[in-house]
């Protein structure tokens, strides 16, 4: 214990309690005004960095999430357009076999050649297929019609990769010089069509059961090119929920780096408050007490 | 017996009891006075009886009151510390703000441009993440910057206070020394004195002694005095060493020479600041310069290998690095020296050193990778060096080179501050890896991708980002220790304070007991003079 106690000591002590309060009162307003545990990196330097840090995992996250959508969306549309393909092929297939059978006349051969070049046509403008102005089948050269009107491929080869998490790359097109014009061995389906219609016109019966079976190799060209499609638009699905998964995990993360844990904060706002409350009348009963020499009348 | 004694008794009394009633009215009048010590007196009795003022002194503990002189150095330099790295760490921004939030948006929107490379909009809006990500550097940089140029008004202004201080102690040893030391009125000249000693130490640190004549001497950065009895010499701003440029602490001797003593002043506000400016600030800046220059060098390297909408290639995206050659402070000779990029494949951002040896041979050194380039080389003025795709030219400007000098060479110095896209328009951004017509080939777009996770940084160790992020989180980690410190400071000198004002403060209970006390003594004594006076006209009426 002190030996003297001199007025000035019993202010100065209660008024360092009462600014000690005020600080740390302060402090705790801010925090659960704004919801936040770390307004400043000094509150906590390491868990502001990590806090930084999954701020931009997220920020990439959601990019990675709308790369996914727009390919889900261009894969989408490719596996509609593919399936109209495939009735074409089909429906071609169709009318070989049918006026392979001797039956018909030349006549009428002619006139069903000219469904065959409505069949071509259609395969065109499939092959053609753009979203936002982009020709999903024309590999690279997506800026322009891969297929002119006789089916010639003007496109690439190009494999567009899609970015899916930092430096995870998913294949996203597919190029029509393969499905429909048999690159990499396989068979020309415009060619096919084109030999149908000639073959038609001719009224050249061999012609026309020539083209069955490979009509039907064309087809299932295109029902693989579908399903490729559909194995691709499941692996976004996948890589989405990862995604999903991992931006809920990493929300949490952000949450416990650097949200207030409001019962811990209130608590301690009301014991502080108190504890303000406590050292403010006892300045004030020290600042209105007397001394002796009040009593010397 | 004589009634004579008795009488001057009585005079002894009430002129004994008058000094102890000025005392107390002397101490009541400063009880609020932080730095007064209250004052006591003392009497004594002569051996003929009687009393007298044997001596007044002040209640002063002179081992606590060097204990605060000391203590105040710590206070004052975290003071300032805390101050200035508070705004420091500001700089940085909030979780979602700064640097790390535009290059995470900028990396995405390259990401964009990779999943739609048609998309006009996905390559605008790389340029337009690009502008907000160089804006963001150039701020945070800026900020930095005016941080330090602010330390150096601070330092202008305590070094003005010091000798204005200094002056002043100087000038009380002169009058304490000259005072008479039987009258109190000395103590509150020592007191003053006491209290600006104090006050020097919140600016630097210092050494003080009290000699036998009662002066103070004062003493700065180890052992050059600042106060020597009546006699006070002055501080100045140093002109700047090595790289940087800023100034430093000197004391001006009587023959006007500038001794600089910035590595000794370590403590006060003055200590404080230059710390703060040289690790804190500087050493963010310098971090942020590097990851600026990284991201400049390699996003362009890649950038240029790939081929816009419009078939161009070669592009850059952000203003290309050049190097910028610093002559050190302390350089005599008149050479110069300059430098330009004449490989960028080659450059790096490492920064290299021009040493001059002896003034016709120079050696090259790589600072950041602790190399020596060459070593030897002869100097001719208008001569060149290469290295790492820069040239440098040596040529004597106002003279020639003096063995000693130095130049730095940098291409990372004030990239934060400088970096900016140069990229013309949405069509030039190079998303393909082959010539015009492909608009469909992102593959240059996923190379400058894979740039955001590289790490291209601390000898591979960190990404660009992580680099980012780690300067903000020293500044953070260094902000949370200052603030620790200076918590637990000031619970020290709240201590110290209180202690101090125990032993010194005046205690109005106290005085008012000594009020009673003398105003009775003086009562008695008067009482003494008047019983004396009484016997006397006994005796005369006898007659």
């Amino acid at each position: 214990m002190p030996i003297r106690v001199p007025d000035i000591v019993l202010k100065d002590t209660a008024l360092a309690n009462i600014t000690r309060n005020s600080v740390r009162l302060a402090q705790l307003n801010a925090q659960v005004a704004a919801g936040k545990r770390i307004l400043s990196p000094a509150d906590d330097a390491v868990a502001y960095a990590r806090a930084k840090g999954l701020r931009g995992v997220l920020t990439a996250a959601a990019q990675y999430q709308d790369n996914i959508g727009r390919a889900q969306e261009r894969l989408s549309v490719a596996e509609t357009s593919l399936a109209s393909m495939e009735n074409v092929l089909a429906r071609a297939k169709e009318i070989a076999l049918e006026q392979a059978n001797p039956t018909y006349d030349a006549t009428q051969r002619a006139t069903v050649a000219q469904e065959a070049q409505q069949l071509i046509d259609s395969l065109v403008v499939l092959g053609n297929t753009e979203v936002e102005g982009q020709h999903l089948f024309a590999g690279y050269a997506t800026g322009a019609a891969p297929f002119d009107a006789t089916g010639a491929y003007a496109g690439d080869a190009g494999v567009r990769n899609v970015e899916v998490g930092p430096g995870v790359l998913v294949a996203e097109n597919i190029t029509g010089d393969q499905f429909l014009k048999g690159a990499g061995g396989g068979v020309d389906a415009f060619g096919l069509l084109t030999q149908l219609r000639d073959a038609l016109l001719a009224n050249d019966v061999t012609g026309i059961s020539g083209t069955i079976d490979a009509l039907g190799t064309a087809g299932e060209q295109v029902t693989r090119a579908r399903m490729t499609v559909g194995f691709r638009l499941n692996n976004l699905d996948t890589h989405q929920s990862n995604l999903d998964e991992a931006t809920f995990q990493t929300r949490k993360l952000l949450s416990d780096a650097e949200d207030v844990d409001y019962t811990q904060a209130v608590s301690e706002l009301v014991q502080r408050q108190n504890n303000l409350d406590v050292a403010r009348s006892t300045l004030a009963r020290i600042l209105g007490g007397s001394s002796i020499m009040d009593l010397i009348g | 017996m004589s009634l004579s004694p008795i009488m001057d008794m009585g005079r002894q009394g009430i002129a004994s009891a008058r000094a102890g009633l000025q005392l107390v009215s002397r101490n009541v009048a400063n009880a609020s006075n932080a730095d007064y010590s209250r004052q006591e007196v003392f009497f004594e009795s002569p051996s003929q009886g009687g009393v007298r003022t044997w001596t007044i002194r002040s209640q002063v503990d002179a081992f606590i009151e060097a204990r605060i002189t000391n203590e105040n150095q710590t206070q004052g330099r975290l003071e300032a510390e805390r101050r200035l790295v508070g705004e420091t760490s500001a700089v940085f921004g909030t979780t979602d703000t700064g640097i790390d939030a535009s290059l995470a948006q900028f990396f995405a929107a390259v990401s964009s441009v990779a999943s739609s490379p048609e998309s006009n909009v996905t390559r605008s809006t790389l340029l337009y993440q690009a502008d907000g990500l160089a804006t963001e550097f150039n701020r945070e940089a800026t900020a930095l910057r005016d941080l330090s140029t602010q330390v150096g008004k601070e330092m202008e202004a305590a070094v003005t206070r010091a000798n204005q201080v200094s002056a002043t102690i100087a000038q009380l040893n002169q009058a304490i020394g000259a005072s008479d030391p039987s009258d109190g009125s000395v103590n509150q000249l020592v007191d003053q004195r006491t209290t600006l000693v104090k006050e020097l130490a919140t600016i630097l640190d210092i050494n003080t002694f009290e000699d036998g004549n009662g002066n103070v001497t004062v003493f700065v950065g180890g052992g050059t005095p600042l106060v020597e009895g009546a006699h006070s010499y002055t501080l100045a701003l140093a002109p700047a060493t090595g790289y940087a440029p800023y100034a430093g602490v000197a004391v001006v001797t009587p023959g006007g020479q500038q001794v600089d003593i910035s590595s000794r002043v370590t403590n006060g506000e003055l200590g404080g600041l230059m710390r703060v400016r040289d690790q804190v600030i500087g050493t963010a800046a310098a971090d942020l310069d590097r990851a600026a220059a990284t991201l400049t060098l390699e996003f362009n390297r890649v950038h240029g290998q790939g081929y816009g909408l419009d078939g161009s290639t070669g592009n850059d995206f952000f203003a290309p690095l050049a190097p910028t050659v610093t002559g050190a402070g302390a350089n005599k000779g008149g050479t110069v020296v300059s430098g330009a990029v004449f490989d960028m494949s080659a450059v790096t951002v490492d920064d290299y050193e021009v040493v001059f040896t002896a003034p016709g041979q120079f050696d090259l050194k790589n600072l950041t990778q602790g190399t020596t380039v060459s070593t030897g080389n002869a100097y001719t003025s208008g001569m060149t060096v290469d290295v790492d795709g820069i040239r440098l030219t040596l040529a004597d400007g106002t003279g020639a080179p003096v063995a000693g000098d130095t130049f730095r060479v940098s291409t990372a110095q004030d990239q934060a501050l400088n970096i900016s896209r140069v990229l013309a328009g949405a069509d030039q951004v190079a998303v393909a890896q082959t010539a015009a017509g492909v608009p469909g080939d992102n593959r240059n777009a996923l190379a400058l991708s894979d740039l955001e996770a590289a790490k291209l940084m601390d000898g591979g160790t960190l990404s660009v980002g992580e680099k980012i992020s780690q300067v903000a989180s020293h500044v953070g980690l260094e902000q949370q220790s200052v603030e620790q410190a200076y918590t637990a400071q000031g619970l020290v000198m709240e201590g110290l304070n209180t202690r101090r004002a125990e032993v010194s403060s005046v205690s109005l209970d106290e005085e008012a007991t000594k009020l009673i006390q003398y105003q009775q003594a003086f009562d008695a004594s008067a009482k003494l003079i008047r019983v004396a006076d009484e016997l006397m006209q006994t005796i005369l009426n006898m007659v």
